[in-house]
């Protein structure tokens, strides 16, 4: 993850993830920072329930502290690590949470050419998914050949700040597409405050991981 | 079932080209690309920091009291069989002393060079639910942040209260730990080898102006190890820790015919330790009970009660306001305990800490301000302090911030006021 000031300073922060569906509204995620070295060893574990009626459980194991700390997950708009994706952004959306409106149908550029898409408003349904997220409404492109969320304006609450979410690179591993680069640029008016790229490597789909891997007792343990 | 496993490895080359979007409607054309690297385990590694920090105190007539310079090593090496060494190296030398810039008389003991092996542990799985970790090591018990009830088993560095690195503030202690995983539950049996205490301001400092009396310590032989047990959970929507240690606690007291600081002041805790998240609340809860505490001049052993609540509240974007309450109570209080040797203890203490977080500018820049007070109403004195933090790069940080020293109706604690400072440090990482 590179984050890039207004002034172009950058900052690069090394992760590990890992991911598990335990079943159709439960998905466990653990993931561990590699550098810098202030940051190393912390890691998150996250019980991500798309039921609305439960709020997810998260823990953050802080090294310098050595100890694990839980951490109130109804509040997601705060930075994930200084960047410009929020908690809201790392976890899965609850589709009941919104109503959707076809603005329109129309195209994008990309490197393969012009692709088609779907350009959808989406709004959220109660207050409190807006101070969940910190979105008060949301502009998705959706591609018509995969289906992949492509693009995504996503409007602030605060500070009428606008963050723009763009897929730069898609791959397809296993048969499933996967978002191998997103930049997401907040910015007021057209001046850009903060950019964070967030680039995936070595993905693996389908691999069999124990459930041991999303447990207290491994965030603490590290890699 | 879907899994996915995933690694993200960032570095950095810049290149741009034109993407023209057709609806583009804001979105950048810029490419930034990126070369992603493969993360790689390596068998070792050494990283850490190096820090300049200096203090000047406002009120006494010390000034520059602190030019020290520190170091933090950690090393990790983790061998074929799985299991890991890890360590951590502390050091200073705090310049002032040799600077001529000093008004101190003499040099506390302690306080110009130390070198501190705080961590030095193996540790590794002797199967899927044992774990072991051996060596020097910091063990946190307890849900509280800033005070602490259950979080018995380490020691603190406390020789300049409230202004110690958080990184700093434990020392290592050596223990053997066993770990057994079930469900969500794990129950740790730990072995206390060593006895080591807190260190607390030395004759000569500004925390200390009467002449550091002789200790006598506890050995670390066998008959003198403690033992430890623990059962914390992890559930939804809340954790439970339930604790027991029967060992020499943090406290001393003093043998008035020898005029010595005894420190086997051994003591049974038994604990508990709960937090429960309530939309954006966190709330805490301790209890720790001492079945024997032994306090100067007082011929008998005294019970005393620890209980602690405390509320986080996490609705603020990246910020944070919490606030903890504890409260100590000395049972069959005997009023000999109300002396300077003891602390001037009363039967019953309240201990309150509010504590502010907030970052800005992406977490480049964080505040932090901290007010503990002790007493009912806040009327023991304690102190509060305001800092900030800020990270010019992934390398270099510079922080700086003033602690007011707070007076009040505790002698122990009005004894500081005056030691007020502004503070200042810079980080280099590693």
């Amino acid at each position: 993850m590179t984050l890039i000031d207004k002034n172009g300073k950058k900052r690069n922060r090394q992760m590990r993830t890992f991911a598990k569906d335990i079943d159709a509204n439960t998905e466990h995620k653990t993931i561990f920072f590699l550098s810098p070295s202030d940051v190393k060893n912390t890691a998150f574990l996250t019980y991500d329930y798309s039921a609305d009626d439960k709020d997810d459980d998260q823990w953050m194991y802080l090294p310098a502290l050595k100890k694990t700390k839980r951490i109130p997950a109804s509040d997601k708009d705060s930075a994930f690590m200084g960047s410009d994706f929020s908690y809201a952004d790392m976890t899965d959306k609850e589709l009941n949470d919104y109503t959707f409106k076809l603005v329109k149908e129309t195209t994008i550029k990309r490197k393969e050419g012009k692709v088609p898409v779907w350009k959808i408003e989406s709004t959220p349904i109660s207050q409190a998914v807006i101070d969940e997220t910190g979105y008060i409404k949301s502009t998705l492109y959706i591609r018509k050949d995969n289906h992949v969320l492509t693009r995504a304006k996503f409007y602030l609450k605060k500070g009428s700040r606008v963050k723009y979410m763009d897929v730069r690179k898609l791959e397809k591993i296993d048969g499933i597409w996967v978002a191998m680069q997103t930049t997401m640029t907040t910015k007021q008016g057209k001046k850009t405050l903060h950019k964070t790229i967030l680039t995936n490597s070595d993905v693996e789909i389908n691999k069999a991981i124990d459930d041991d891997m999303f447990t207290v007792r491994v965030i603490e343990k590290g890699l | 079932m879907k899994r996915v496993v995933a690694s993200i490895v960032m570095a950095i080359s810049l290149t741009a080209s034109a993407e023209e979007g057709f609806d583009d409607d804001g979105f950048d054309d810029e490419i930034i690309e990126v070369v992603a690297e493969h993360a790689t385990t390596a068998k070792g590694t050494l990283y850490g920091s190096m820090d300049f920090e200096s203090h000047y105190n406002i009120n006494n007539d010390k000034d520059l009291s602190s030019l020290k310079a520190l170091v933090d090593v950690i090393g990790e090496y983790r061998l074929d069989n799985g299991h890991k060494i890890k360590g951590n190296l502390k050091g200073f030398h705090d310049f002032i002393y040799s600077s001529g810039m000093s008004n101190y008389s003499n040099t506390p003991d302690g306080y110009e060079n130390e070198i501190n092996l705080n961590e030095l542990t193996v540790e590794g799985s002797v199967n899927s639910r044992l774990d072991f970790k051996v060596g020097r090591q910091i063990v946190v018990w307890g849900k509280s942040d800033s005070i602490r009830v259950t979080d018995v088993l380490n020691p603190i560095d406390n020789r300049v209260p409230g202004v110690v690195d958080i990184k700093n503030l434990r020392l290592g202690r050596v223990m053997s730990k066993l770990d057994y995983y079930f469900d969500e539950l794990n129950l740790s049996f730990i072995a206390l080898h060593e006895n080591r205490f807190t260190k607390t301001a030395s004759y000569g400092s500004d925390f200390k102006t009467t002449v550091d009396k002789a200790t006598n310590k506890p050995d670390d032989s066998l008959a003198n190890t403690g033992v430890a047990l623990s059962l914390t959970g992890a559930f939804e929507g809340y954790d439970l820790g339930l604790y027991f240690a029967d060992t020499y606690i943090d406290k001393s007291y003093l043998d008035v015919a020898s005029d010595t600081l005894q420190f086997d002041n051994k003591s049974k805790m038994f604990g508990v330790a709960y937090n429960q998240v309530v939309d954006s609340y966190l709330l805490k809860a301790e209890m720790a009970y001492f079945d024997q505490i032994k306090y100067t001049n007082v011929t008998d052993t005294k019970p005393r009660t620890d209980i602690l609540i405390g509320l986080e509240y996490s609705g603020i974007s990246d910020g944070s306001l919490s606030y903890e309450l504890a409260y100590r109570a000395i049972d069959n209080y005997d009023s000999n305990i109300y002396a300077k040797n003891n602390g001037w203890k009363k039967q019953e203490e309240y201990q309150q800490v509010v504590r502010f977080t907030q970052s800005y500018l992406n977490q480049t820049l964080d505040l932090l301000a901290t007010l503990s007070a002790f007493g009912k109403d806040a009327q023991d004195g304690g102190s509060a302090r305001v800092s900030l933090d800020y990270a010019i790069d992934d390398q270099v940080s510079i922080s700086g911030g003033l602690i007011d020293y707070l007076g009040g109706d505790s002698p122990a604690l009005d004894t500081n006021k005056d030691n007020d400072r502004i503070f200042m440090k810079v980080s280099t990482i590693f």
